[in-house]
């Protein structure tokens, strides 16, 4: 039964062909009970008919074949010698049998609707279990995925913490740029995250890395065309950025009233490859000169972008001002225009 | 192939495409004698050791850019250069130790360099 039941639940057969089956069938029945069995009551014989119907085609069709069965029913035992067809005792069953048939009729069709909604039950239920699993596999990717990146920044981290205190002049120095680092670190972090961790727009990197340092727009000019950085350049990016800005606002450009950096890009498709040039230019500061030793800051500048950018990156200590320029394939940068 | 050098315990190749933490870990092995060599993906780290025969120390990251990870260059190593001492390092928790060629340390990010120079000692003796 369940099988039948789960085929018309799955199945829709047209009401045309599904009433004149249940009134062949209803037929068939009066015929079987009138040729070959004569020791039942008339109607007896129609029960599992009417009830086998309203399973399967539910409510409607179960009340037809009540109705069907009950008009057959009484053909059957009818006979003209009574004036109304029927004596008053089959009329009186018939009655009784289409209210008992009409019942089981509604009571089966409701089993086949609670039926319904049950297997419904089973399937939403195997589906939230499906999307649970499935949900629990996605986090424990997460989880992994975090706690890898989360170490791979530790380690950073680290490293960044060992090499401030391996150039410090003394603890206190250290501790001053150590803290500027972790929070350019920092600012890096909430844009990469803004972003799954993936990538990061440019000009948002420049200006959460820079903000802190002097006014965006007005000290430090920003310009040029869209563009985004891969996860690892983008840190590189910004600790560089940071070390740029700390330099010129202690020697630089910023460290006076007048002097300001311009710090432009854009994307040069002249030889082939589309190429990044990028220029960080002081203007208007004091008198550069050469720094006599190369720090964290120079190495973070010039020797970390040139590996993670693949390219060209070279910082020159002008007379008239820092300038710092980057030359690499996007592709190869791995950074992607717009 | 480059002209055969006697291998050195203290030659270190350093595969990691992080240069920060590259730079750093070239300055601390520089700083406890060793001779470092750079590279920030495998391609150059293959070339660094066609050139360099003398390395016998390879640290390599699992997560690199380019043509190989971290583990085949690391498979490639063992194959061609049997006696090197080669330590894979990764941000990832664990890894299947059968991913790992024979004779290969496993090591978590962040690490203590100075535990992972008594870890070299410990294998290149």
């Amino acid at each position: 039964m369940d099988r039948f039941l789960e085929w018309s639940l799955e199945h829709t057969v047209p009401p045309l062909y599904r009433f004149v089956a249940i009134t062949v069938a209803v037929i068939l029945v009066g015929i079987v009970r009138t040729l070959f069995v004569t020791s039942l009551l008339p109607w007896l014989f129609f029960i599992p008919l009417i009830v086998f119907v309203a399973l399967v085609f539910g409510r409607g069709a179960g009340l037809y074949a009540s109705v069907a069965s009950t008009i057959v029913a009484a053909f059957t035992i009818s006979s003209r010698a009574e004036p109304l067809w029927l004596s008053g005792p089959q009329w009186a069953g018939s009655l009784l049998f289409l209210v008992v048939t009409l019942g089981l009729a509604w009571l089966s069709a409701e089993l086949r609707s609670a039926f319904a909604r049950y297997r419904n039950l089973v399937a939403q239920h195997a589906r939230t279990n499906d999307e649970l699993k499935t949900a629990e596999g996605q986090q424990l990717l997460l989880n992994e995925e975090l706690s890898h990146r989360l170490k791979n920044v530790l380690a950073v981290v680290q490293s960044v913490v060992s090499q401030t205190l391996r150039q410090a002049n003394d603890l206190p120095s250290a501790n001053t740029a150590l803290s500027a680092r972790l929070v350019a670190l920092g600012n890096a972090t909430t844009v990469l995250t803004a972003n799954s961790w993936a990538s990061a727009d440019i000009t948002a990197m420049i200006t959460q890395v820079l903000s802190p340092h002097a006014e965006i727009g007005s000290r430090i000019k920003v310009s040029g065309p869209p563009l985004t950085l891969n996860s690892r350049g983008a840190l590189a990016f910004a600790l560089a950025l940071h070390e740029l800005a700390t330099n010129a606002a202690k020697y630089g450009a910023l460290s006076n009233e007048t002097g300001h950096v311009e710090l432009t890009w854009n994307i040069d498709r002249q030889a082939g490859e589309p190429r990044l040039r990028l220029l960080w230019e002081e203007i208007g500061g004091p008198p550069v000169t050469s720094p006599t030793r190369r720090g964290f800051g120079s190495t973070m500048i010039e020797r970390s972008l040139k590996s993670y950018f693949r390219g060209e990156a070279k910082l020159e200590y002008r007379p008239e001002g820092l300038r710092f320029e980057v030359d690499c394939e996007l592709e190869a940068a791995g950074m992607v225009e717009g | 192939m480059g002209q055969s050098k006697p291998i050195n315990t203290h030659n270190i190749l350093l595969v990691e495409d992080e240069a920060i933490i590259r730079f750093e870990l070239a300055d601390f092995f520089s700083d406890a004698g060793y001779e470092v060599f750079e590279a920030g993906d495998a391609d150059e780290a293959i070339a660094i050791l066609e050139r360099e025969t003398s390395i016998r120390v390879v640290l390599t990251d699992i997560q690199l850019p380019g043509s190989m990870d971290g583990l085949k260059l690391a498979h490639y190593v063992r194959d061609r250069y049997p006696p090197t001492v080669l330590l894979v390092t990764s941000g990832a928790a664990h890894i299947a130790s059968e991913a790992l060629p024979l004779n290969t340390r496993f090591i978590t990010k962040p690490f203590d360099p100075a535990r992972l120079l008594q870890q070299i000692d410990q294998m290149t003796r």
